[in-house]
């Protein structure tokens, strides 16, 4: 049981008051009676009675400590972990992202959310109907709405941590969904990280954090760069982890360096670099994460991409596109084009074009105006906005776009960017927004042309960060796990690289603005008790006053 | 007290009664109670051998007849008796509606009225921790007055000990009679001591113990400061339902304490309480004692 408003307790020093009043001298009216000695010899006779004889004597101080108590205790508001075992439905999320795999007390996270949530099947009444997701990067239904104790237990059994970073926001937005279309489920969130909104939590779910402080280094950046490789290692928590760092091109060991406990860059140079190599940095450490210790890269080809920007004159998009490296920038004004053959990549600027044949980006796509300014959504955790900020872009004008293919940001009305295939259409030209002026745009164009050129054999990425879909020529693999993969005889790296992931402090409890978030441990979620106390502090007040009148009557 | 304790019509019921002693008294003045001494009544009492100089009329000459011996015939003496009515006027006796003293003066003076109409003589004492004032034995039913007079002024004050009361009468009244005792007997001093001197002196004792209804019963509850009547001593009660049930019980014990007392000793006890009329008192409950016929 805890308390919200612990400071009503306070009230509880008033006890010593109430005992210290019935030391004090009774005022007691005078009464003249023929002889008094027959009223002593019965006071001596009540005196010796039995024990329940004087308690009832001291019943009325009794009833006035314990309605004390009842009233400080309603006010401190207090709560039981009970909801979750009287609610019908349970849904049980647990962590499963790589910070679960984090070895804390000598076993992975993991194994303390399963003990809990073991438990938690174990307590829920019979009948109760019990949901299993599993949360990393997207939540993952494992077990629907069962009352099969047998078949949750093994579910939990058999879950296994991934290797990929934990993202909160679908997590509770699922779990807030869960809440509306199931209004009487209790909604149990075993986290290895601590909740960054409360506001994102719904009253229904209780938030338990899982873990203690470890100490974890981690390789949380791997460029290659023309015949340099750059490595950034971090060291999280106390005390320092302390090991080698191992860069290896193929099976040949290149260099190593020892970590000096503090968090850096480690530059290494390659001497004979080719095309297609898998350079290999590992952490030679033993610390609470593994998977964030290997990185890998495929060096990149030696054949620069080609660009071809076909436009009337645009200085900011050809500025951008020339900063990019390894890239070779062609620009055709919109009367000259053919075609896109030849070309990696085709940006449209201000033009629609009559056919599309080939990755493009189409500036200034759509139909109709709309006339801003907007507020703009847009997809975080999509690649092409990796390390783009939105927020404080301006756009005046743009032209309605068809929802076809992935809408990847959007303003009231109407989409703003989307993505068809191999085709990013994007409803503003750039010249009606402040976007160029801005640091986001160049890096928008970087991720555009790194991810438009993908999904080929040929053009493969040097890495993927896990969880990414890695599409190739209409496949999609899973890059669910940390490691070198081979696509028809090409190779691609797939790392962590997330330093939020890395970090392991210990999660704290749910933000106190949150209703469902006050709880620690396995308990289920909460349900206030000052109703209870209130009414057994009214019915104290009752039986004192009926007592009172009916001792003096 | 200005109204007459007994009204006219009761007195004349009175007149039929009379005192009854389970003891045979001894007095200086003839009256209509049985003496130990043998007199010149008609009631035949029991024979002696005659000796000379007896007188010639009193031999039973029809039991000379049969045994040839002379036995003289004798006959009981028919003396007066002397009623001591000893009325407790502590100030516990002011208690009750009506209040105690005033119920036991009233049971006095119709004893006492009982006693003159009978020929015999009637004293009453007022007594508490000794004996105070009285009237002494009074013959004579013209002396009825002053002795209601007396007990209608009587006041209920002052403390009790009716143990050295007693003794303080037996002391003081040597002629033997019948003593009637009205009290509360609401006090913690040996009453027995006093009752034993009486019994000494051949007194024919009663002890009426006088009570009301709030008493025995009472209503009192919370939390008081009982403050003793006679004594002034004070004591801190929290009176509730379960301790006016132990009064109830400790007043049970005393009272079975003195009626048993009485009892071992062959002293009569009777308990009323003031609410009984003093008709009932004296024609149903004295009579069914055998203090009155």
């Amino acid at each position: 049981m805890g308390f919200l408003d612990a400071s009503a307790l306070g009230l509880l020093a008033l006890i010593p008051l109430v005992v210290l009043l019935y030391f004090m001298k009774l005022r007691r009216r005078d009464r003249v009676v023929s002889a008094n000695f027959l009223w002593a010899r019965a006071l001596e006779q009540s005196r010796s009675d039995s024990f329940l004889e004087k308690l009832k004597v001291n019943l009325l101080l009794f009833l006035q400590i314990a309605g004390i108590i009842f009233a400080s205790l309603a006010l401190a508001r207090p709560f039981v972990h009970v909801a979750g075992m009287l609610a019908p439905e349970l849904v049980i999320v647990i962590d499963t992202s790589a910070g679960a795999q984090a070895v804390d007390g000598g076993l992975p996270r993991l194994d303390g959310m399963r003990r809990q949530a073991l438990k938690l099947v174990d307590e829920a009444r019979p009948g109760t109907s019990i949901m299993l997701v599993g949360a990393a990067r997207h939540p993952d239904v494992i077990c629907s709405f069962s009352r099969d104790k047998q078949t949750l237990r093994r579910a939990l059994s058999g879950l296994q941590a991934t290797d990929e970073p934990l993202d909160l926001r679908p997590v509770l937005m699922l779990t807030a969904s869960l809440a509306a279309s199931h209004p009487s489920a209790g909604i149990y969130l075993f986290t290895t990280r601590s909740i960054p909104d409360a506001s994102l939590l719904t009253p229904a779910c209780h938030v338990v954090p899982c873990g203690g402080p470890v100490s974890n280094v981690a390789i949380t950046a791997f460029e290659v760069r023309q015949n340099t490789a750059f490595v950034q290692v971090d060291q999280y928590g106390s005390p320092p982890v302390h090991g080698y760092l191992e860069m290896r091109l193929g099976d040949t060991l290149l260099d190593s360096r020892e970590l000096t406990g503090t968090s850096r860059g480690f530059i290494f140079q390659i001497p004979e670099m080719r095309a297609s190599d898998v350079l290999h940095a590992h952490l030679d450490v033993q610390d609470a994460l593994a998977c964030d210790n290997d990185a890998w890269t495929v060096l990149p080809a030696a054949r620069p991409k080609r660009v071809l920007v076909v436009t009337s004159g645009n200085p900011f998009l050809e500025k951008a596109l020339a900063l990019l490296p390894e890239t070779e920038v062609y620009r055709i004004v919109p009367a000259e084009y053919r075609t896109s053959q030849g070309y990696d990549v085709t940006v449209w600027d201000g033009t629609r074009p009559a056919a599309i044949d080939g990755p493009a980006v189409v500036f200034g796509a759509g139909s109709g105006r709309l006339a801003g300014p907007f507020d703009i959504q847009w997809q975080h955790d999509h690649p092409i906005f990796a390390h783009v900020d939105l927020t404080a872009v301006h756009v005046a004008e743009t032209r309605r776009l068809d929802a076809r293919g992935q809408v990847l940001a959007s303003v009231p009305g109407t989409p703003l960017m989307t993505l068809d295939g191999h085709v990013l259409r994007i409803g503003f030209d750039i010249f009606h927004s402040d976007w160029p002026l801005s640091v986001s745009f160049p890096i928008f164009m970087a991720n555009c042309m790194q991810f438009l050129e993908e999904g080929s054999v040929e053009h493969l990425p040097g890495q993927v960060r896990v969880g990414a879909p890695l599409m190739v020529e209409g496949h999609v693999f899973d890059t669910s796990r940390v490691g070198l993969y081979t696509v028809s005889d090409r190779h691609v790296g797939v790392n962590l690289l997330d330093p939020t992931t890395s970090d392991l402090p210990p999660p704290h409890a749910a933000p106190a603005a949150s209703p469902g978030g006050t709880g620690s441990g396995a308990a289920p979620a909460t349900r206030e008790l000052a109703d209870l106390f209130l009414a057994l502090f009214l019915a104290l007040i009752l039986i004192e006053w009926w007592y009172y009148h009916r001792r003096t009557a | 007290m200005s109204e007459p304790l007994l009204d006219a019509d009761f007195l004349r019921r009175l007149e039929r009664l009379a005192v009854v002693s389970k003891k045979v008294q001894s007095s200086l003045y003839k009256g209509e109670h049985q003496s130990p001494r043998r007199g010149r009544s008609m009631e035949f009492a029991d024979y002696r051998d005659y000796v000379p100089g007896d007188d010639f009329r009193y031999i039973d000459w029809n039991v000379f007849g049969r045994l040839d011996r002379l036995f003289l015939k004798l006959f009981s003496e028919e003396e007066e008796l002397a009623l001591y009515c000893l009325v407790d006027t502590s100030a516990s006796m002011g208690f009750g509606h009506p209040s105690r003293l005033r119920f036991a003066a009233r049971a006095a003076a119709a004893l006492c009225y009982v006693a003159l109409c009978n020929y015999d003589s009637a004293s009453v004492m007022q007594v508490g921790a000794h004996v105070e004032t009285g009237l002494p034995l009074q013959r004579g039913r013209h002396q009825a007055p002053r002795l209601f007079s007396f007990l209608n002024g009587l006041m209920a004050a002052g403390t009790t000990d009716l143990g050295a009361a007693c003794i303080e009468f037996s002391r003081r009244q040597r002629r033997r009679g019948v003593v009637i005792l009205l009290s509360d007997l609401l006090c913690e001093t040996d009453l027995f001591s006093g009752i034993k001197a009486l019994l000494g002196r051949r007194h024919d004792v009663f002890v009426v113990q006088v009570l009301d209804r709030e008493e025995r019963d009472p209503s009192l509850s919370g939390d008081l400061r009982l403050i003793d009547a006679e004594t002034g001593a004070a004591r801190e009660v929290t009176v509730t339902e379960r301790v006016r049930q132990l009064y109830r019980e400790a007043l049970a014990r005393h009272v079975s304490d003195i009626e048993a007392g009485c009892r071992r000793y062959g002293v009569g006890f009777m308990q009323v309480e003031t609410d009984l009329p003093v008709d009932s008192l004296l024609l149903d409950y004295l009579r069914q004692a055998r203090l009155v016929r």
